[in-house]
Order: C-alpha cells, then sequence, then structure tokens
C-alpha cells in the first residue's frame, strides 16, 4: 500500500464522490422541482422582453385597476399597465439583484476569509473585530441604512445588498483554512520546498466548496426577498422599473377594494424564494458527509 | 464566570462605537446635501455653503466623525430631522415601545412554537411529522413578511371583519402584525432545532446512554434536549435581529406608530437624520441582546465558563 | 451441535448471528453466521481490521444497534440462560448497564458534556438499583476511586479530564453496577501507549476482582497477549478462527491470521521492511464468493472462490475455517 495506490484510491473516490452526490441530489423530488422552477424563471427573465403579451410600460386608462381576465391574465394596476407583464419583466430586477449580489459579496468573502485564514495573526484579530462591528447591525437595518445613503437604482441596491453577506463568507472560510491548516500544517512543514499557498489552496477549496455552494444558493433567496423589502419601502428599484416589492407597495393603497394588486406580485416572490430554499436544502443534504454513512 | 462577563462588557465598548462610525461613515459618503435639504428648494448658492459651514459638513472627515461621536455618546443627541426639525431622539424613544412589543412577542412566539415544532420533527424524523413540518417551515422561510401581512388584512380585516387593518389600542391591533412577521423567525427557529437535535442524537454519548439502559424517553429529555439547547440560544438573538429589521416594514403595512413607520416615513422625505438614527438605535439594541446571549450561553454550556475561569488546584489535565 | 448441559454451563453463547445494514438500497453484510461462547470470568478476544463487524457483534448482544439501517437478520444469543434476542425492549433495558455493560472506543465524545461527571456515573446506578440521590453519588465516588480518580472531581465535567481518565470515567461508569459481562470496543486504542499499558492493566484488575467475564474487541494483537484467554479472529464479518491465546499465537492456522502476525515487527530478526497483507478489506456490500479473504490470499486455490469452508476443528477445540490447512501447514508458515 505505497503512496500511489492512495491517491489512486483518493482520485476514484472523490471522482465517485462527486457522482453519489449528483444522484443523491436527484433523489430528491424536492430540490428538483426548486431546480426546474429557477431554470424557468431564468427563462423568463431572459426572455421576458418576447414573452410579455404587452409593454410593461403601456398605460390604458380605461382599464384601470381592471380585474383579472383572459386579456389581462393578472389585471392591470393604478396606471392600466398589464400586471402579468409586469411581473415577467420584473422577474429580471429580482432574479439579477440576488444573483449578483449574492455571488460580489461571496467572492469578496472568499478573497477576504482566504487572506485573513492563510496570514493570521493581527490581521486576523482586526478584521474579525470589523465584522463583529458590522453584524452588530441586522442585516436588513444594514440594507436599509446604505440603500437610503446611496438611493434607489439597480447598482446602489446591489451594493446595499452585497454588504451584509460578506461577513458570514468569510466566517465560512477562515473556518475551513484554519481547520485545514491544523491537519495538513504538518505535512506542508515537511513539503517546504512545495508552495504552502498552492498546497493549501488545493486542500481547501474541495473542503469549503460544499458549504459555499450551499450558502449561495440560500442566500439568493434571501436578498431576493430583502431586495423586495427595500423596494417596498421606498428604496430598492422604484417605478417605472417593474420590481416585484415595489407593485406591493403600490398595491396597498387599494389593498381593500382591489386586492388583485398585492397577491400575484407577493406569490411571485414566495415562489422564487421558495425555489432557491428547495435547491438549497436539497443540496446541502447531498453534500452532507455525514449521511455517506 | 464573573471574568468573562467582564471581558464581554468591555468588548461591548468598541462594537458601540464602532457601530456609531459605521452609520456616521455611511451618511458622509452619501451624495445630496443636507444643507441643501434642510433650507430646502430655492435656497442659493450662499445661503447653502453658509449653512454648510454652520453645519461643520466643510470641515475634514475624521473632525466630524470625532464631532458625531461626541454628539451621541455624550449628549445623547441624534441629530435633528430636516423635515420636522425636531429631536430625533425624541421621535424614536417615543415611539420605541411599540416595537419593542411586536419585536418580543414575536420572540416568544418564535421559541414558543418552533422549539417544539424543531423536536418533533426531528425525533420522528423521515416520518410524516417530520415532512409535513419541514414543508411548513420551508414555506414559512420563503414567505414575504409584508405580503403576508397584507394578504392577512385581505382576509381578517376586508373579507372578515374581525381584526383593525392599522393602528394601535388593545391585542386585536397587534395579532396580524405579529403572526406577519414571526412565521419566518418560527419556521427557521424549527429548522434549526431539528438540525441540532438531529446531530446531538447522533452523538456518541446517547449510545452511551442507551448502553446504561436508559428508556428513550429519558435520554431525549435529560441528554438530547439539554445538547440541542445550547446552540439554539445564539439562533435565538440572531432571530431578534431577523425580527427587529422586519418590525420596520411590519409597522408600515399596519400603520404602527413604531420605529419602524418613523423610519420607513423617513425614507421618502430622504430624512437621513431619523433614518440613520433609527438603525444606530436598533443596531444598539441589538447589540444588546447578543451580549445578553453570549452571557445566558457562558451560564449554560460549562466548557464556556472553564476557558475563562482561571487556575483549579488539581483540576487540569493529568495523564 | 451443543448439548443442553453444555447450554446451561456456558456463561454467554452466541449462535449463529447474522446482522446487516440496508442503507439506500444497498445491503451490508456486517456480520455473517458468528457462533462463539464465553466462559465466566474469562475475557475472550474479537481481533480484526477495523470494519470487520466487530463493534457490531458488541451491540447486537447489547441490543443498542440503531434497528431502521441495522437489522439482525438471524441468530439466538443467550446470557446466563436467557435468550436476549427474544426479551422486550422494557427487560432488556433492565440488563442494560446491570448485567451486560459496554464501553466505547473513542472517551472524548463518550460522555455528556454539559453533565458533571460523577452524575452520569450516578444516573446509573439510580437506573437499576434502588436508592437515594445521595447514596448514588457516594457510589460514584467510589467508582471514581476505585479506578484511581480523586473522589471530588466528581462535581467536574468531562472537557477537565485528559483522554486518559475520560476513559476510566467511562469504565467507572460501565463497572457502577457490577456487570457479570463488560464489552470493552477498543478501550484503547484512542489513547496514547503508555496510558493504553495502564488502562490495561487497571481494566484487568478490576475484572479480576469481581470476576467479570468480558469481550475485548481490538485489533491489536499486543492487547490480545495482555488480556485475552479465548480468542476469535474476524474477517468480513465472519469468524475465521477460533481457539485459547496460546492455541492463536503459537499455532496460527488461517491465512488471514498468519498475515496478521506476519506483519508484525520482529524485535529479534534483522527485517528492513513490514510485510502487510496485500490487497484491501472487502466491500462488505459486495463480499467475494466463497472465502471472503481468497482474493488477498497467498495459498488461494481455484475451489476457494467456489465455496465457503466450515469451521474446522484442529483438534482441542481450536477451529478454522479453511479449506487448504493441510498445504499451508506442510509449506512452512510466513510467505
Amino acid at each position: 500500500m505505497g503512496n500511489q495506490t492512495k491517491t489512486v484510491e483518493e482520485r476514484t473516490r472523490k471522482e465517485s464522490n462527486f457522482r453519489q452526490i449528483l444522484h443523491r441530489l436527484q433523489k430528491n423530488k424536492i430540490a428538483m422541482t426548486g431546480l426546474f422552477t429557477i431554470i424557468i424563471l431564468i427563462v423568463v427573465a431572459i426572455f421576458a422582453p418576447i414573452l410579455m403579451p404587452y409593454d410593461y410600460t403601456e398605460m390604458d386608462m380605461s382599464n384601470m385597476y381592471a380585474k383579472p381576465s383572459l386579456s389581462h391574465f393578472f389585471g392591470c394596476d393604478d396606471l392600466g399597465r398589464d400586471i402579468f407583464s409586469r411581473l415577467l419583466y420584473g422577474a429580471r430586477a429580482s432574479l439579477s439583484m440576488g444573483i449578483i449580489a449574492t455571488l460580489l459579496s461571496t467572492a469578496i468573502g472568499v478573497v477576504i476569509g482566504s487572506a485573513v485564514g492563510y496570514y493570521g495573526g493581527w490581521i486576523d484579530n482586526v478584521v474579525m473585530r470589523v465584522l463583529d462591528i458590522v453584524q452588530a447591525i441586522p442585516g436588513m437595518l444594514l440594507a436599509i441604512a446604505i440603500s437610503a445613503a446611496l438611493g434607489s437604482g439597480f447598482f446602489n441596491t446591489i451594493m446595499a445588498l452585497s454588504i451584509g453577506g460578506i461577513p458570514m463568507t468569510v466566517r465560512l472560510l477562515r473556518g475551513s483554512i484554519l481547520s485545514i491548516r491544523n491537519q495538513e500544517y504538518i505535512e506542508a512543514a515537511e513539503k517546504i520546498n512545495c508552495s504552502k499557498p498552492r498546497v493549501i489552496l488545493k486542500h481547501i477549496l474541495p473542503n469549503s466548496i460544499a458549504p459555499l455552494i450551499v450558502s449561495v444558493t440560500m442566500g439568493i433567496g434571501n436578498t431576493i426577498l430583502t431586495a423586495a423589502s427595500l423596494s417596498y419601502i421606498g428604496l430598492g428599484i422604484q417605478p417605472p422599473m417593474p420590481e416585484w416589492g415595489a407593485m406591493l407597495s403600490a398595491g396597498k393603497t387599494v389593498i381593500t377594494r382591489y386586492p388583485h394588486l398585492c397577491v400575484f406580485p407577493g406569490l411571485c416572490i414566495m415562489i422564487v424564494v421558495l425555489a432557491f430554499n428547495m435547491l438549497g436544502d436539497g443540496l446541502r443534504d447531498a453534500l452532507d458527509p455525514k449521511l455517506k454513512n | 464566570m464573573g471574568r468573562y462577563i467582564i471581558k464581554r462588557l468591555l468588548w461591548m465598548i468598541p462594537v458601540v462605537l464602532g457601530i456609531a462610525v459605521l452609520i456616521f461613515t455611511i451618511m458622509y459618503i452619501c451624495p445630496g446635501d443636507p444643507a441643501a435639504s434642510i433650507l430646502g428648494i430655492g435656497a442659493t448658492q450662499v445661503e447653502i455653503a453658509a449653512k454648510r459651514s454652520e453645519l461643520g459638513l466643510d470641515q475634514p472627515y475624521i473632525v466630524q466623525l470625532l464631532k458625531y461621536l461626541k454628539q451621541v455618546f455624550i449628549d445623547f443627541d441624534l441629530g435633528t430631522s430636516y423635515f420636522y426639525g425636531t429631536p430625533v431622539i425624541d421621535g424614536i424613544f417615543s415611539r420605541m415601545k411599540y416595537t419593542l412589543i411586536i419585536t418580543f412577542t414575536c420572540m416568544g412566539l418564535q421559541i414558543l412554537i418552533g422549539t417544539p415544532l424543531g423536536i418533533i420533527a426531528a425525533t420522528h424524523r423521515n416520518g410524516i411529522a417530520d415532512r409535513l413540518c419541514m414543508l411548513v417551515a420551508l414555506i414559512g422561510v420563503s414567505v414575504p413578511g409584508f405580503w403576508l401581512a397584507l394578504m392577512l388584512v385581505v382576509l381578517f380585516s376586508v373579507n372578515l371583519g374581525w381584526l383593525p387593518a392599522y393602528g394601535v389600542g388593545g391585542i386585536q391591533y397587534f395579532i396580524m402584525p405579529c403572526i406577519a412577521n414571526c412565521l419566518a423567525g418560527i419556521a427557521t427557529q424549527a429548522r434549526q432545532t431539528r438540525s441540532s437535535m438531529l446531530e446531538v442524537i447522533r452523538s456518541d454519548y446517547i449510545t452511551t446512554a442507551r448502553a446504561k439502559g436508559m428508556s428513550e424517553r429519558d435520554i431525549l429529555f435529560k441528554h438530547a434536549l439539554p445538547n440541542a439547547l445550547i446552540p439554539i440560544i445564539t439562533i435565538v438573538g440572531n432571530g431578534m435581529g431577523m425580527m427587529l429589521g422586519g418590525a420596520v416594514v411590519i409597522e408600515n403595512v399596519f400603520s404602527i406608530p413604531g420605529i419602524g413607520s418613523y423610519m420607513t416615513g423617513a425614507i421618502n422625505s430622504r430624512d437621513y437624520p431619523i433614518v440613520m438614527g433609527g438603525v444606530l438605535v436598533l443596531g444598539l439594541l441589538f447589540s444588546l441582546i447578543m451580549l445578553l446571549v453570549d452571557i445566558i450561553y457562558a451560564f449554560v454550556d460549562p466548557r464556556i465558563k472553564a476557558r475563562y475561569e482561571g487556575k483549579r488546584k488539581g483540576a487540569k489535565r493529568h495523564g | 451441535m451443543q448439548t443442553t448441559k453444555q447450554k446451561e454451563t456456558s456463561f454467554l453463547s452466541v449462535k449463529n448471528l447474522s446482522v446487516e445494514y440496508t442503507s439506500d438500497d444497498e445491503v451490508i453484510h456486517a456480520v455473517n453466521h458468528v457462533s462463539f461462547d464465553l466462559q465466566k470470568g474469562k475475557t475472550f478476544g474479537l481481533v480484526g481490521e477495523t470494519g470487520a463487524g466487530k463493534t457490531t457483534i458488541a451491540k447486537a448482544i447489547l441490543r443498542i444497534l440503531p434497528q431502521p439501517p441495522a437489522r439482525i437478520k438471524s441468530g439466538e444469543i443467550f446470557f446466563e440462560g436467557e435468550e436476549l434476542l427474544g426479551l422486550t425492549e422494557e427487560k432488556m433495558r433492565k440488563i442494560r448497564g446491570n448485567r451486560i455493560s459496554m464501553i466505547f472506543q473513542d472517551p472524548m465524545t463518550a460522555l455528556n458534556p454539559i453533565m458533571r461527571v460523577g452524575t452520569q456515573i450516578a444516573e446509573a446506578v439510580r437506573l437499576h438499583e434502588n436508592c437515594s440521590r445521595v447514596q448514588s453519588v457516594e457510589k460514584a465516588i467510589e467508582m471514581l476511586e476505585m479506578v484511581g480518580i480523586p473522589g471530588e472531581r466528581q462535581r467536574e465535567f468531562p472537557h477537565q479530564f485528559s483522554g486518559g481518565m475520560k476513559q476510566r470515567v467511562v469504565i467507572a461508569m460501565a463497572l457502577a453496577c457490577n456487570p457479570h459481562l463488560l464489552l470493552a470496543d477498543e478501550p484503547t486504542t484512542a489513547l496514547d501507549v503508555t496510558i493504553q499499558a495502564q488502562v490495561l492493566d487497571m481494566i484487568n484488575e478490576l475484572k479480576r476482582k469481581n470476576n467479570t467475564s468480558m469481550i475485548m474487541i481490538t485489533h491489536d494483537l499486543g492487547v490480545v497477549a495482555q488480556a485475552c484467554d479465548d480468542v476469535a479472529v474476524v474477517y468480513a464479518g465472519e469468524i475465521v478462527e477460533l481457539g485459547t491465546k496460546e492455541q492463536i499465537f503459537t499455532a496460527p492456522s488461517h491465512p488471514y491470521t498468519l498475515g496478521l502476525f506476519g506483519s508484525l515487527p520482529d524485535i529479534h530478526s534483522d527485517s528492513q521492511r513490514l510485510y502487510p497483507i496485500e490487497g484491501l478489506p472487502p466491500d462488505p456490500s459486495n463480499l467475494p464468493q466463497g472465502c471472503s479473504f481468497h482474493p488477498r490470499c497467498p495459498y488461494a486455490t481455484r475451489a476457494c472462490g467456489d465455496r465457503q469452508a466450515a469451521l474446522a476443528d484442529l483438534g482441542d477445540r481450536h477451529l478454522c475455517r479453511c479449506i487448504n490447512l493441510e498445504q499451508i501447514q506442510k509449506g512452512g508458515k510466513k510467505p
């Protein structure tokens, strides 16, 4: 049982691991439903301009507050605009904000977390203290503060949304690195000429990729929810750009007479977030090493 | 133990200062000119410039920062509303109680409903109770609170007429806001409790207890639950943060005159002192709660206590 | 095969025990038709590699196997006259910790981290003996002293003890109700070598004093030499060789046993290399046809892949499961 056979074993074990994980994920019906829904939503978002029966700015005052019908599936809003079309187009805003903001905060978090975990020392202390302070403000409130400062708009909102997610990713990466360092450090000391950062990087990534994937997936769901909340209170994205949260806010004033202005946008938010959470749960179960036994 | 509390209390000081610095910095980089906002439209450049130097807005960042810190922590002054001209801190404290009522009620509901749900799900793993609880919990964390609030209003106020749609007064005014705000929290609590329980149930010391001849019920209550609930304490603390953030939006839906609607009203009028003051106060409140959580944690988990206790005679490891 | 007379004198008698695990549509044959007897007051060693099924056998005796994935497919376990697998759960609980106790491999995780050590021992006492809380704590202190831990430390928590001391606490807890049978699952594997010797000595001493019978699970032949009277060599869930310690050590017969001894460094010879057994343990969900060991066996013949041998008596109740015994003995021992 020399070293050669061991790495071949390890490699085949890793490959079969990956296949095992995929297999487990595929068996999870809820996760597959979530994935399927997300794919449909992404397609809808990309092709929204083609799929919309009406233009999302097209006003028709004669149809103000029209109830759902065959010509307007979800009815019309206060300016006679077709709600269905606005919902389709609004998918773009929600999905893109959610995905971009989450990926951005994850990327920044990975960089900071890796640097901090690797170098350690006083940098580690300082950064962790700063993160403690950032996390001392609840995520939603921090997003409100930054969003209020920067104003509404697509990129401003992405900035506001991404800051809150950074500390969590940093801790995730840092934790992974610290646990690896304690194990491989001894081996690394022997292989001194094999550049340490590369050795550590080769071992960190497999270990932390699993929780990262789960974190990103659940994070997208949460971010979409926060984005909608921001738009609801007047930050985030505002009309005429359709955003589901903003549409809810507009519909609130007439909710007693025309509830359909509020029902459908909220339903959309829920379905999207649910889909990401379903997938995230499924990923977490599939990647859970304890289940391998 | 005392040492730990003191250490933790001392740590509060930089955190509190840090929050204020963070809030101030956000305000500082905020585009738009406070002087112009205060003076309103029609003010001339000269007037604006004069107002700026009156407010000290032309001084370097550090000077303004230190002024702000002094203002907040020594004078207890959170600034003046651009719109109303009244001190922000008065506005906040007069509205504090409604926000706290909603937040603490929601926390209570989260703990009392969410925890047992999680335990039931974990002990009936993969059974019907488990799948049902977890499905409901999954939906619960995905529903937007403010939308749920609106739907509740449609159902219970408009159609059934049972509950009032806005305002404050007796309990009936708080039922729907609390339900809407706490659903996500209950769901999260159930999910986290379940996963903590499942992990504990897998532990070796549970097998040891079984090998001693303990009944499953005794194992659950004497060994599994106490261990599983410790990490949940932190979850509850974080839940408070979610509640505080959610309350801001919920108050808006139900026109409850709490800190939240104070802030959301200010957003529309670009009244930054109110927004930032509100975030600062709620942030400080949250830090206080996390401090409490850490202290409770230390009381409950003997491993934490030990880390801060001094050397006890003969207690250190022998071979 | 056994007469009724033998059954009565046998302290523990395991007959034809088979256990399987089902996970994800895979069936894992963890224990296959295992039979052995244990005399009162003796120590029986179960030797084999990790994953050979030894722990499963012990947990099956105590009936603490997690029943959804695990399933006792067949077998009977007679203990002091009672058939354990047929007892109700309630009756079995009265036996666990009381007449049969178990100590586990990893002391670091075997104790409840947020409960005081004395409380955990006292709990075991109160479960089976009718006594007050105070009395049970006194007994706990007594047990701690017996394993060499000062009685005052009963108020401390597990993290305040080192690995070796934790294991002693576990032993104290297992012996608190004076069990007739102690199942020790690799009790020293997780400990430092120096501590290992101490703990083993202590176990032997206590066992001698109370005439406790013991099943010692280990992969370490040194532990077998020190502690066991009879030995069973387990491979892929089966017993491949069974005999007294002397028989196994002086006349190892099964190729696997030979391989185990052969891979030990010899302090007298001048060898440069160790001779591990070639190959890897088999996948328990996909055991080889015929003899489970034959893919790795240097003496394997074609017949080995066809059928599994029965346990043959080499004389004096030294049993061995191999169809090629004569050839092996003629050809000398080490490959």
